[in-house]
C-alpha cells in the first residue's frame, strides 16, 4: 500500500487517551492514514473503535494527544471545522426534513449560497441516484436508502475525510453486500481518505486498503488485509478474521517441530514472522480453509484420518466438524463432496500455512 | 380433502365464546369502576339542572323534573363573592390571564432546560440535575413564605405577574424531568450528526429537536394547563381579591357562610370551573397518553 503512504498523511492521530472517568478506553494510541486511504477500525463490540472515530470527528473531547487531520491540529477543533463528514448507523436523517432538505442543511449552515447549494445537492444526488427520491421524507425511504441519503450528506459537504460509523449494520444480508461494494466505488471515483468503523470482518477484508484490529483501546494490528489475513500478529486477530474461525491445537514446540498428543509436525517452511522461534509451550494455528482433505492431504508432512462429526454444507463450500484426539478439528471440504456423519477422512496440515502462538503472550512466533 | 362431517379439527382462528368467564369478569369489574367515578358526576350535574324546592326533596340520583338552567346563569354572573357580584366570569379572566403566560414560559424554559441535560453535557449537568429532582420532592407549603418574601423584595407581590413567576417555578422541575428524558430518548446519532452538520446550541434545538417534540410539547402544555388552572394555594396568597383565579372565586361562592347554601349553583359553579381542563383532556387525551409514553422516565 505505498502509494497510500505518501509523506503527509491525511489523518495523524498522536498519543491519544480518553477516559470516562476512571476507565480508560483509549490510551496512548497512535494511527496515520495516509491521502485518499480506506483504513477500516475493525473490534469487537467495546473495543473503542467507535469512540476513537468520534474523536476524530470531534463529537468527543479527548483526554491527551492531537488529532490532526491534513497537517493541521483539529483537535479543539468544532466537528464542523475539521473538513470531515459522517455517516451513522442508524442513518441519523432529520425526519422532518426531506432528502434535499437533509442534504442542505449543513451547507445552509455555512450560509452558502443558494445556487451553489443546489448545484452540490444535485451532483451527490447524481453520484448516488438518489434524484427520485429528493422531495421525499426518511419515513418514505427504505434502509439502503436511507443510508445512501446519509452519504449524500456527507458527500456535499465536499470534505476530504470520510468517517464511517458501523454504515451497514442496520441492513439486512443482501443490502449490505450491494451497498458495500457502491462505497467501495465510491471511494474508487472519489478517492477521498475514509475511515470506516465495523465489527463485520467481511466487510473489514473487502473494503480496506489497511485493517486496524482493536481491542480494549489498543491496536492490536495494522496491515492489509492479506498481511492481517495470513500473519495475524497474536491469537486474537488471528481468531477474529476469518469467517469460520482458526483451529487451535495445543502443544510444545522444539528444535524439531511442533508436538501435541495427537500431531508431531515438524514445521518446514514455517516463516517465524512474529517475535521469532522461541520453544516452550505453543498453540498452533490452522485455519479451516488451509486443511487440505481427500488423497492430496497424503502428500503434505502431516496427516492422519479423522471422523466427521457434523456436516455444514453452505453450497460453495461445506464446513466439517471433526476432531483429532481431544482436540476440535473445522476444516473445509468442496460444496459438491457427499460426506456424512461418521465418515472417515483424510486430513494434513501445511506448517507454512500454519501459525504458532506463544501461549501466555500470545503473540506469533 | 377434510372430512367435514366430524367434530370439528382445530384449524384457522380458534373460537372464542363472547360470554366466557373472563370476559364477564373483565367488563363486569370495568363496568361497576366506571360507575363509581361517574356517578359523583351524574350527581353535580342533575342538581344543577334543578331549582332549589326540588333539591330540598332530598332525592339527589333522581333527574330534574324541572330543568333550569337559572343556576348555570347565576354561577356566572350573579354570584356574589364579598362585595362583588358578578359570579364566576371575573375569575374565569382572571385565570386565563394567569395561565397562558404561566403555560408559556415554564415549557420555554423547561424544554432548553431539558435539552440541555440531556444532549450537552456540560460540567456540573448531574448535580444541576439531582437538585432540580430534589426540589419535585419538597412540598410545595414549605415554600410559600420565603415565596412572599421574595416577591415583596421584586415588587411583585399580589401582582397577577409575580403569580406567574411562581408557577414557571414551581414547574421547573417536572416539566425539566419530562423534557430531558424525552429528548435522551431521541437518537444520540441524530444530534451527532447536527453537530457535524454545523449547527450550534440554539440551531440543533429549534431546527432538529423542537419539530420531532410536539408529543412532549402537548404533554407538558396539558400538565400545567390544568395544573396551573386547578391551583388554589398559590392564587388565593400571591394575588389580591381583585386578581383571584377562577378557583379562589369558586371557593368564595361555594363556602359564602351568609344565607341558604344553593346547591345548584355551587354544582354549576365547579362545572363550569372545571369544564377547562375536562375540555383539554378530552380533545388532546390520545395524544396524551402518546406523548406520556414517549417522556416516560427512562435513565
Amino acid at each position: 500500500m505505498a502509494s497510500h503512504m505518501s509523506a503527509d498523511p491525511s489523518v495523524s492521530i498522536r498519543d491519544l487517551d480518553l477516559r470516562f472517568g476512571s476507565t480508560e478506553v483509549l490510551q496512548g494510541l497512535n494511527l496515520d492514514i495516509g491521502e485518499g486511504e480506506f483504513l477500516v477500525l475493525l473490534g469487537s463490540s467495546g473495543c473503542g473503535k467507535s469512540t476513537l472515530l468520534n474523536c476524530i470527528a470531534g463529537l468527543l473531547d479527548v483526554s491527551a494527544g492531537e488529532i490532526h487531520i491534513r497537517g493541521r491540529n483539529v483537535t479543539w477543533d468544532e466537528p464542523k471545522d475539521r473538513g470531515i463528514g459522517m455517516v451513522f448507523q442508524s442513518y441519523a436523517l432529520y425526519p422532518q426534513m426531506t432528502v434535499r432538505g437533509n442534504l442542505s442543511f449543513g451547507l445552509k449552515q455555512s450560509k452558502m449560497a443558494s445556487a451553489e447549494i443546489d448545484k452540490r445537492v444535485a451532483r451527490a444526488a447524481d453520484v448516488l441516484q438518489i434524484e427520485p427520491l429528493l422531495d421525499r421524507k426518511p419515513a418514505q425511504l427504505s434502509g439502503g436508502q436511507r443510508q445512501r441519503v446519509a452519504i449524500g450528506r456527507a458527500l456535499v459537504r465536499d470534505v476530504d475525510v470520510f468517517l464511517f460509523d458501523e454504515p451497514l449494520s442496520n441492513l439486512d444480508a443482501k443490502l449490505r453486500a450491494s451497498l458495500r461494494v457502491e462505497i467501495k466505488r465510491l471511494h474508487q471515483r472519489l478517492k477521498n481518505t475514509m475511515i470506516y468503523v465495523t465489527h463485520d470482518q467481511v466487510e473489514a477484508m473487502t473494503l480496506a486498503d489497511r485493517i486496524a484490529i482493536m481491542k480494549d483501546g489498543v491496536i492490536q494490528q495494522l496491515g492489509s488485509p492479506n498481511e492481517i489475513y495470513r500473519s495475524p500478529i497474536n491469537r486474537y486477530v488471528a481468531a477474529f478474521i476469518g469467517s469460520s474461525s482458526m483451529n487451535f491445537i495445543s502443544g510444545m514446540l522444539t528444535a524439531d517441530g511442533f508436538e501435541s498428543d495427537d500431531i508431531r509436525l515438524r514445521m518446514e517452511g514455517y516463516a517465524f514472522d512474529g517475535v521469532g522461534q522461541q520453544n516452550g509451550a505453543v498453540e498452533l494455528g490452522v485455519r479451516p480453509e488451509h486443511i487440505v482433505s481427500g488423497e492430496a492431504a497424503r502428500s503434505l508432512p502431516f496427516n492422519t484420518e479423522v471422523v466427521v462429526d457434523v456436516v455444514e454444507p453452505m453450497g460453495s463450500d461445506t464446513q466439517v466438524w471433526s476432531s483429532m484426539g481431544s482436540t476440535e478439528l473445522r476444516f473445509r471440504v468442496d460444496g459438491q463432496s457427499e460426506l456424512s456423519p461418521g465418515d472417515r477422512i483424510q486430513v494434513g496440515i501445511d506448517p507454512a500455512q500454519a501459525c504458532l502462538f506463544e501461549v501466555t503472550s500470545e503473540q506469533r512466533l | 380433502m377434510a372430512d367435514t362431517s366430524t367434530a370439528r379439527d382445530p384449524n384457522g382462528p380458534k373460537p372464542k365464546r363472547l360470554l366466557s368467564r373472563r370476559n364477564i369478569f373483565l367488563y363486569g369489574t370495568l363496568g361497576l369502576i366506571a360507575c363509581y367515578y361517574a356517578l359523583p358526576l351524574y350527581v353535580m350535574i342533575v342538581t344543577s339542572l334543578k331549582g332549589m324546592p326540588e333539591i330540598r326533596l332530598g332525592n339527589i340520583f333522581s333527574p330534574p323534573v324541572e330543568v333550569t338552567f337559572q343556576p348555570w346563569v347565576k354561577a356566572w354572573a350573579e354570584a356574589c363573592t364579598g362585595l362583588n357580584c358578578d359570579g364566576l366570569s371575573r375569575g374565569f379572566l382572571n385565570s386565563v390571564i394567569i395561565t397562558v403566560p404561566s403555560v408559556l414560559l415554564s415549557i420555554a424554559i423547561a424544554s432548553v432546560n431539558g435539552y440541555a441535560l440531556a444532549n450537552w453535557r456540560f460540567k456540573g449537568a448531574n448535580v444541576f440535575f439531582t437538585i432540580l429532582i430534589f426540589g419535585a420532592f419538597i412540598p410545595y407549603q414549605v415554600m410559600i413564605y420565603p415565596l412572599v418574601i421574595i416577591l415583596r423584595e421584586l415588587g411583585l407581590y399580589s401582582s397577577l405577574w409575580g403569580l406567574v413567576l411562581v408557577h414557571t417555578i414551581f414547574g421547573m422541575p417536572i416539566l425539566t424531568l419530562l423534557f430531558r428524558n424525552y429528548f435522551t430518548s431521541l437518537p444520540e446519532e441524530l444530534f451527532k450528526a447536527a453537530r457535524v452538520d454545523g449547527a450550534g446550541f440554539w440551531g440543533i434545538f429549534l431546527k432538529i429537536m423542537l419539530p420531532m417534540s410536539v408529543p412532549i410539547f402537548v404533554v407538558a402544555v396539558i400538565l400545567q394547563i390544568t395544573g396551573i388552572w386547578n391551583d388554589f394555594l398559590f392564587g388565593v396568597i400571591y394575588t389580591k381579591p381583585a386578581n383571584y383565579p377562577m378557583t379562589v372565586q369558586l371557593n368564595n361562592i361555594v363556602n359564602s357562610v351568609q344565607g341558604v347554601k344553593e346547591y345548584n349553583v355551587n354544582m354549576a359553579a365547579t362545572i363550569i370551573t372545571a369544564l377547562v381542563p375536562l375540555t383539554v383532556y378530552f380533545v388532546s387525551g390520545r395524544l396524551f397518553v402518546r406523548g406520556i409514553a414517549a417522556g416516560a422516565v427512562k435513565g
